[in-house]
């Protein structure tokens, strides 16, 4: 009989506005195991852990470590109980060394004064007792994402941590880092650590965990052990009914040329180069997929083309005009529209409504204007309308984008971009971080669109599932440069795929130059 | 009517208690700040009861005295609207207050500079009306271009552009337009016929309020029924996502902070020539600028508020101003109340626990019903 | 060349310099720790104003000193409370705090002397007195200028250095830091942010209240209405000037206690005294967008892309 090493009873939480995230949910680890947490997002997830971290608090429920019941009104009490929490979002500070980051909190002194020579002797001796190889002494700016998780699980086991929580630490992984990162967790539970795997990935769950417990809606739909299920059983439970993930669409017809990108360079603010020559075409009727670890210039490309960011050599053109000096308005007068990467931060305004959401980008547009003021009648109209069409769940044309959910949220970001006029679309992360039936929908718009409309699409996913059911065409970016280009992407495996991704591969000059 | 409220089925229900405690909130904000002001006239007073009574029932004991509310409340009016045009685009440009002394100052001497007779009275207070606009304008855009173009903190430059309004007012004052016959500093008598209509006989009253309440319908309708308010309020409200949308950014945070020095300079022009005689703004400077922080934060920055909260302000004030010309207090300290009330409305966690236990229940009632079947 | 007047100026200088580093050092240990702290202005102005009531009811400007430095402190704490626990808005926050300092000095000031200009004639309060540096103030010129201040000009020095050893060489130092960059990282490993924003606020406390302890018990022993006219915005200038650095921050501080120092040397040449008052601030501004652009100018050097896309748009138009 396995030791439990951690239970939580009972949880239940809601936020302050109202949204409930926990409905009684109950969870146990037992020692030296490997236990996944699942469930879509927004199933409740992310906000159980925060309440096992005490980084929330719950309405109701206990937390018992090793057999005693805890109250944790602060990280630092779950730290000092031996649990450890790896974030989705690396908590680090870029400017600091490794060691100061892994130490933070706990920092080693000699006479009242910070003693730096401690906290590296002290970070060394963990990363050499668990076999981590990485510089103490470099700066997090300067290393790779997959070192950065190693400085994740370093900060948790220099605390003494037993219990870690990884919070989908696969999401910002090629294949091969993936493999590492398992392997390591492999040699942790060996040694008694309890792991808490978060993810939505069933494929990675079957190949690590022990366990596994399914959230939906924030209730507990089911759990047990991971050799009597299968990933077909599990994705019911995530979803509640069998889930389709593979999309039929008809053949695509690449037609004329939409976008013509031509060695476009650009570097960032510090200066670092993020996009190295890059050249591509856009084909109307076509989705052309950009696969690469995050990170690699994708983003920047997507900001580049819409005119958010310039470039210093190259040149792109957007329906024959070339877009050199154009202000983004002028760049999406020549025919482009941009579902951004960021829909809280650059997709929508959550402090307006609905209706000035999707009016945001032609609210000078003459249409709809009568006189000096603005056409309401027109306007409330055609938002209407795109409420319905777009089946945006909310309450009226005037509430404001805050109370929405993720899903409908994105909703009406691709409603506004969708309906512009634009016949070229640029969608960065269009799916990430919404529901099934959301993503599901956008994803299908995004094919219709090129086959019915004649438009093109870049598609910009993280999701390597997105990306290789989407797309008709596929490129692969690395360090700013684009390493390969996959005229079928249909027939290309996620294997060879990583290795693109990860710059061990890259096709030839002259057979990119054939495939653009 | 709150019943009414809370039961409309049109709106979420946490969104229902999230409106019905803002009102709330602003209300015991005020109620504190005022129980507070209230202590400190107990406090210091020699007669304590009449002091109060002065402060609460002074201001309406007489025509002049509802008349000195309503004239203190127009410029406030003013500030307060430019007030509303920089926070829509979230930016803390406090120009407004050197906008107000100078748009008086420069229309002042202007006017006293030119023979009268040589263009007719109406013609050149329009005239005057939009020179001091104008020189708002010029005031408030300093430190709106050097944040929209360089980075530099707008606070920082703005309050040293007032500092400097200041003195440049003064220094206009005693070297173009001193009256040298008067003891106190200030100008040559302003010439008569500029002087705008009183509205309402046996007080200071004057036309200013009416185009005050025009300036508060013209900035309603520019918000939310021109393409211009929509464009400052997507950027007021999330400036990376105006950008995404392909909105000009820079023109129009430029833009509203311009707009609202117009108001400012214009608010400054017609104090000047509605309840003055003379400009002599060195002696007693008017504090009409930062005043219109409160009435804007007051009114949550919804234009529309802005003479409600603009009388609220001028009411204190007058009482302030009869304690302080009837007992030993005084009136600086309503500067002091007036940062508890802006803190106090600003302030997100206050009285947060008590809203977010409502809607905890109300959420559990909704999952109740949700649980029953239909 | 008159030495003489020479000496005079640079003393001048180092003198109308003091204030300012104390409030661009308060403003470089908020900035650290990702707070802008602007509210220096009415801290300095409320330990102007506690500095001179208590020496003078005390008679020790020890007493006062200290008294300056916990109302600056105190004052700290009421905006950190603000903005930390009740959560309002850091900006409205500090406008709103030197609202009420300027209002509520007047008001206490009133209620203690019955003035509301001045204390000069109803308190006799302290002031902090001047140091000789032993071997320096004998040497010919260099002595004159440097020795011979009051006790908290060298302090302020003193504060440099220190200021730099805080931020750099200590647990909170490092602390700081790294909230001021990644606030999310040193939540997640418990150590409460807003702790260590207070504390830093709290530091910039200190120094705002050192400085407001200058306006008010060294070259003059009164309070007067906003004293401080505008030292703590300009020490937020100096520091951004600075880039948040200590040391940086001393050399900016002459600059401005050079225009101070100009502006007193013309108000005796018979110029315009409104005119003259203007120069702090004018230099201010000027100073601010100077920086601005030699700070973008060195970013387009960086990132050719802007100068390049300025030239190829110009050079299309030309076609």
């Amino acid at each position: 009989m396995a030791i439990e090493m951690l239970r939580m009873q009972n949880i239940t939480k809601v936020y302050p506005n109202g949204f409930v995230a926990n409905t009684d949910v109950s969870f146990s680890v037992d020692q030296g195991e490997i236990h996944a947490l699942i469930g879509e997002n927004g199933a409740g997830k992310t906000t159980l852990m925060k309440i096992l971290f005490g980084m929330e608090d719950c309405q109701t429920g206990k937390i018992f470590i090793q057999g005693e019941e805890s109250r944790f009104s602060s990280p630092l009490d779950a730290i000092a109980k031996g649990v450890g929490m790896v974030h989705q979002h690396f908590m680090l500070v870029p400017s600091l060394t490794v060691a100061e980051n892994a130490v933070m909190g706990i920092e080693p002194l000699k006479n009242g004064i910070f003693d730096f020579e401690e906290a590296v002797r002290m970070t060394q001796a963990i990363a050499d007792k668990y076999n981590f190889t990485i510089d103490v002494r470099a700066k997090i700016k300067d290393i790779s994402v997959g070192r950065k998780q190693i400085v994740e699980i370093l900060k948790v086991l220099i605390r003494g941590g037993k219990v870690l929580i990884m919070d989908e630490p696969t999401a910002v992984l090629t294949p091969q880092e993936t493999d590492e990162l398992f392997e390591q967790l492999k040699m942790l539970k060996e040694d008694g650590h309890s792991i808490i795997f978060i993810s939505h990935k069933l494929e990675e769950v079957m190949r690590l965990c022990d366990r596994v417990t399914v959230l939906r809606r924030g209730k507990v739909v089911g759990s047990g052990d991971v050799s009597e299920l299968d990933e077909v059983k599990l994705s019911r439970m995530m979803v509640g009914r069998d889930v389709i993930l593979k999309i039929d669409k008809p053949l695509s017809e690449p037609d004329n040329i939409l976008v013509e990108v031509k060695n476009l360079t650009h570097r960032s603010r510090e200066g670092v180069l993020q996009l190295d020559n890059v050249t591509f075409n856009l084909r109307a009727g076509e989705v052309l997929g950009i696969a690469g670890v995050e990170g690699n210039g994708q983003s920047e490309l997507c900001d580049v083309i819409a005119g958010i960011s310039s470039y210093e050599g190259g040149s792109v053109s957007i329906n024959g005009q070339t877009t050199m000096g154009m202000t983004v308005n002028q760049i999406r007068e020549t025919g482009l529209a941009m579902i951004p990467e960021d829909r809280m931060k650059t997709g929508c305004s959550v402090d307006l409504s609905v209706k000035d959401n999707i009016m945001a980008n032609r609210i000078f547009s003459k249409e709809f204007r009568k006189g000096l003021f603005l056409n309401r009648k027109k306007i409330n109209t055609l938002v209407d309308r795109y409420i319905e069409k777009f089946q945006i769940a909310c309450n009226n044309r005037n509430q404001l984008v805050r109370y929405l959910s993720g899903g409908n949220i994105q909703k009406v970001v691709v409603a506004r971009e969708l309906t512009s006029g634009a016949n070229v679309i640029i969608a960065n992360q269009p799916t990430r971080g919404i529901d099934v039936n959301t993503t599901e929908m956008i994803r299908k718009l995004l094919i219709e669109m090129t086959r019915e409309n004649d438009m093109g699409v870049i598609l910009v996913s993280a999701d390597l599932n997105e990306i290789l059911e989407v797309s008709d065409r596929l490129m692969v970016m690395w360090k700013g440069q684009i390493v390969a280009i996959f005229p079928q992407a249909d027939e290309v495996d996620e294997e060879t795929l990583g290795e693109y991704m990860l710059g061990l591969k890259r096709m030839p000059v002259e057979e990119l130059e054939a495939l653009i | 009517m709150i019943k009414k409220f809370l039961n409309n089925d049109k709106m979420s229900q946490a969104r229902r208690v999230e409106i019905a405690f803002e009102v709330v909130r602003v209300i015991v904000a005020i109620l504190l700040a005022y129980a507070l002001a209230l202590a400190l006239l107990l406090i210091f007073s020699d007669d304590p009861a009449g002091t109060v009574r002065q402060f609460i029932i002074g201001p309406f004991t007489n025509l002049r005295r509802v008349g000195n509310i309503i004239e203190q409340a127009i410029p406030l009016m003013f500030t307060g609207l430019c007030m509303c045009f920089m926070y829509s685009v979230n930016e803390f440009n406090l120009a407004g207050e050197g906008a107000f002394i100078m748009g008086g100052c420069i229309t002042s001497w202007i006017a006293l500079s030119i023979p009268g007779g040589i263009i007719p009275s109406f013609l050149m207070i329009i005239l005057l009306f939009l020179i001091a606009g104008m020189v708002g304008v010029a005031v408030a855009s300093v430190p709106a271009v050097l944040k929209a173009k360089l980075n530099v903190n707008e606070i920082v430059s703005s309050l040293m552009m007032n500092k400097i309004m200041y003195y440049l007012s003064s220094f206009i004052l005693f070297y173009y337009m001193r009256d040298t016959t008067i003891a106190m500093g200030g100008s040559w008598r302003l010439p008569n016929e500029l002087k705008l209509p009183i509205l309402i006989p046996r007080t200071n009253v004057h036309l200013g309020l009416i185009l005050a309440l025009i300036a508060v319908a013209v900035t309603v309708i520019v918000f939310y029924r021109t393409p211009f308010g929509g464009a400052i309020r997507i950027v007021g409200s999330n400036r990376f996502f105006a950008e995404y949308t392909g909105i000009n950014v820079n023109k129009n945070l430029i833009a509203a902070q311009i707009v609202g020095g117009f108001l400012a300079g214009l608010g400054g022009c017609i104090e000047i020539f509605g309840m003055y005689t003379r400009y002599q703004w060195i002696i007693a400077a008017p504090t009409a600028g930062m005043d219109g922080i409160l009435v804007a934060v007051l009114a949550r920055r919804k234009p529309a508020l802005i003479p409600v909260t603009a009388l609220l302000l001028a009411y204190i004030r007058t009482g302030a101003d009869v304690v302080n010309l009837s007992t030993e207090v005084p009136a600086e300290f309503i500067q002091v109340i007036q940062a508890i009330v802006i803190l106090l409305v600003a302030a997100q966690m206050f009285l947060a626990k008590t809203r977010n236990k409502i809607i905890y229940k109300q959420a559990q009632d909704d999952l109740a019903k949700e649980e029953q079947p239909a | 060349m008159d030495l003489d007047w020479l000496v005079e100026f640079l003393f001048t200088i180092i003198r109308l310099s003091t204030p300012l580093i104390f409030a661009a050092l308060g403003a470089v240990i908020s900035r650290k720790a990702g707070v802008l702290n602007l509210a220096l202005e009415g801290m300095m102005l409320v330990a102007a104003l506690t500095g001179v009531v208590f020496s003078a009811i005390t008679q020790s400007w020890i007493v006062g000193l200290l008294t300056a430095v916990l109302g600056s402190m105190l004052m700290a704490t009421i905006i950190s409370y603000c903005f930390l626990v009740i959560k309002t808005d850091l900006y409205l926050t500090c406008i709103a705090t030197n609202m009420a300092s300027i209002g509520g000095t007047v008001f206490v000031m009133f209620l203690l002397t019955g003035s509301k200009a001045t204390t000069a004639e109803a308190l006799r309060s302290m002031s902090i007195p001047r140091i000789d540096l032993p071997l320096i103030k004998d040497i010919p010129y260099i002595g004159d200028v440097l020795s011979g201040h009051n006790l908290l000009t060298y302090v302020s020095f003193a504060m440099v250095f220190f200021a730099w050893f805080l931020i750099y060489k200590t647990r909170i130092g490092l602390r700081m830091r790294a909230v001021g960059e990644a606030p999310e990282a040193v939540e997640s490993v418990g150590i409460s942010v807003p702790k260590i924003k207070y504390i830093s606020f709290l530091l910039s406390g200190v120094f705002a209240g050192f400085g407001g302890a200058f306006m008010s018990m060294s070259y003059v022993t009164w309070f007067s209405r906003d004293m401080v006219a505008g030292r703590g915005f300009i020490g937020m200038s100096i520091m951004n000037i600075a880039n948040a650095s200590p040391v940086g921050s001393l050399g900016a501080s002459f600059i401005f206690g050079g225009a101070d120092a100009t502006a007193k040397y013309l108000q005796l040449q018979n110029l315009p005294t409104d005119l003259v008052f203007m120069v702090p601030y004018a230099v201010t501004i000027i100073a601010l967008t100077v920086i601005s652009i030699v700070r973008i100018r060195r970013e387009d050097r960086i990132v050719h892309g802007k100068s390049l896309r300025r030239k190829k748009a110009t050079e299309k138009a030309a076609e």
